[in-house]
């Protein structure tokens, strides 16, 4: 019993980041009909903003981590997309492609493409200890800020005036337009909630593995997608149930595998991902109305 | 208060509007109708800066001001509201999360009075506020999508085939609030396949073909305004 709760708690924990992920990338190809590759890339930016001020206090330095997510994706908006709002889907892959080319690029001219180690958040990966179950810290926190933080996004988007705007404009832009909404002022939320994610993944992340690379983003970015998929494509809801789910599976088939299966964890975990997009293509929460952006 | 001069739109090599040129008044409603293709949702979609696959070109004003190549958010502003064809209700939010959404270019006032305004107008929305949209029948479907654009205080207001997809009974309840706005003094462009229910609604009909104005008319739907709809030279053969 104790040992099913202690990989429940690491399921989640797991799901709840991959739910940060992909709700990064939802959100931005919800309201903007980018699939934004670049969302790797932002997240290991604000990791090296992390390792570049590696001496402030510790609420500070995840502070400022999340800040500079924010920054980053603000500024990605207003000098680079806004200039390709209203072409089409493919040339707004291929930017946002060439977005995380670049950032990645930068990092490696600035910090080198060896991996970094962090001292950051080494008392996280200690294991607490509540009634014989021992679960490390960081899963705990890593529980704790997703949930905080779907339920922070949660009340925004169903609470806020610009959180209707922002699902209204995920569901039909042109008609949210037609209503009055200000288009810019929804991007650049968007975008901020988004680069507020990536600066709280990469903190976790880099709390999680202690080390940072350039390429750190890549696989965020690749389960973010495949999440997302699952989820609905453009469902911000369905993003963070796809995020949950793919973390839960992942944590299950580690623990029932055999020894001998281990290996091929990603394989079956990713046949399975195809299975329920064969019986579900349009995923677990599909969205609305699927509609023509800006 | 609504100027059209001129107006064309083209989609690649087709002219789907060439050259069409009216006005509506405080308080008028003036209906468009025509074949399919004629050009009548284009130029709605055009005067409302809706045409993003076509060139729009002439010249539209609102209250004098000249509105063309203002964007589609900055036209609510200055008091054009839009009910789309098809409705395009946002299904996922709740009727009164729809409303809300109405005022976001709305010209002074509470959103709050005007969400209450609208329940008044229609008891319907008011009883389903928190309800999904995309759980209302066709009817109530309209009438949200009517109000949701009434929420914007608009001067003038655009509404592209408001009868599409409805049972004759709802289409008559539509077309009643519609008349019902004319006492609010605005600007009414109804574009409509049911042409005979539109020309009695309006106060003049103009009759499109090949996006070019071929007749004019007001109250009922005439022998000339019929040889305008079916395109009759020099007359139909009796």
């Amino acid at each position: 019993m104790t040992t099913v709760i202690q990989d429940l708690v690491a399921g989640l924990s797991l799901g709840g980041l991959y739910a940060l992920f992909a709700l990064g990338i939802a959100l931005i190809f919800g309201v903007a009909g980018i699939m934004n590759f670049a969302q790797g890339a932002m997240i290991a930016v604000s990791a090296y903003v992390l390792f570049g001020l590696a001496d402030l206090p510790w609420p500070l330095l995840a502070l400022a981590t999340v800040v500079s997510g924010i920054v980053l994706a603000v500024l990605l908006e207003a000098v680079v997309f806004r200039r390709a709002r209203g072409a089409d889907q493919t040339t707004l892959l291929i930017m946002s492609f060439g977005v995380g080319v670049i950032l990645q690029a930068a990092l490696v001219l600035i910090a080198g493409s060896e991996p970094h180690s962090v001292t950051f958040g080494a008392s996280l990966n200690k294991e607490l200890v509540i009634s014989g179950l021992s679960i490390p810290r960081i899963d705990l926190l890593t529980l704790v800020t997703a949930v905080v933080l779907m339920v922070a996004l949660g009340t925004f988007l169903r609470r806020t005036t610009m959180g209707i705007q922002l699902r209204a404009a995920a569901e039909d832009f042109r008609m949210a337009r037609h209503l009055g909404v200000r288009v810019n002022r929804v991007m650049l939320a968007t975008f901020a909630l988004s680069g507020l994610l990536a600066g709280v993944s990469a903190v976790l992340i880099t709390a999680r593995s202690g080390t940072l690379s350039p390429t750190m983003g890549f696989e965020p970015v690749l389960v973010a997608f495949v999440a997302t998929v699952i989820g609905g494509l453009g469902s911000i809801y369905g993003a963070a149930a796809g995020g949950m789910v793919l973390g839960l599976l992942t944590i299950l088939l580690q623990v029932v595998l055999p020894a001998g299966l281990q290996p091929y964890r990603d394989a079956i975990l990713f046949s399975i991902v195809i299975f329920v997009l064969l019986v579900r293509p349009e995923g677990i929460i599909p969205t609305a109305r699927a509609g023509t952006r800006v | 208060m609504l100027a059209v001069d001129g107006l064309t739109v083209r989609y690649g090599p087709v002219a789907a509007v060439r050259g069409l040129s009216f006005s509506c008044e405080e308080g008028e409603i003036v209906a468009l109708i025509g074949p399919n293709g004629a050009g009548k949702s284009s130029t709605l979609l055009a005067v409302s800066a809706g045409c993003y696959d076509g060139a729009v070109g002439g010249a539209v004003s609102l209250a004098g001001e000249p509105v063309l190549g203002a964007s589609a958010e900055s036209l609510v502003r200055r008091g054009l509201a839009l009910v789309p064809e098809g409705r395009r209700i946002f299904t996922g939010l709740t009727v009164e999360e729809n409303l809300l959404l109405g005022g976001s270019g709305r010209r002074g006032g509470s959103k709050a009075e005007a969400v209450d305004e609208a329940y008044e107008r229609f008891p319907i929305l008011g009883e389903f506020r928190g309800r999904h949209a995309g759980l209302l029948s066709g009817g109530q479907q309209q009438m949200l999508a009517i109000a949701r654009a009434l929420m914007s205080r608009p001067r003038v207001l655009l509404l592209d085939e408001p009868s599409l997809g409805l049972g004759p009974k709802i289409v008559e309840e539509v077309f009643e609030h519609i008349a019902e706005l004319r006492a609010s003094k605005l600007a009414i462009v109804l574009v409509e396949q049911n042409a005979v229910r539109a020309a009695e609604l309006a106060d003049r009909t103009l009759v499109i073909r090949g996006g070019k104005l071929e007749g004019e008319g007001s109250g009922v739907v005439n022998e000339e305004l019929i040889d305008a709809y079916f395109g009759a030279v020099g007359g139909r053969s009796r």
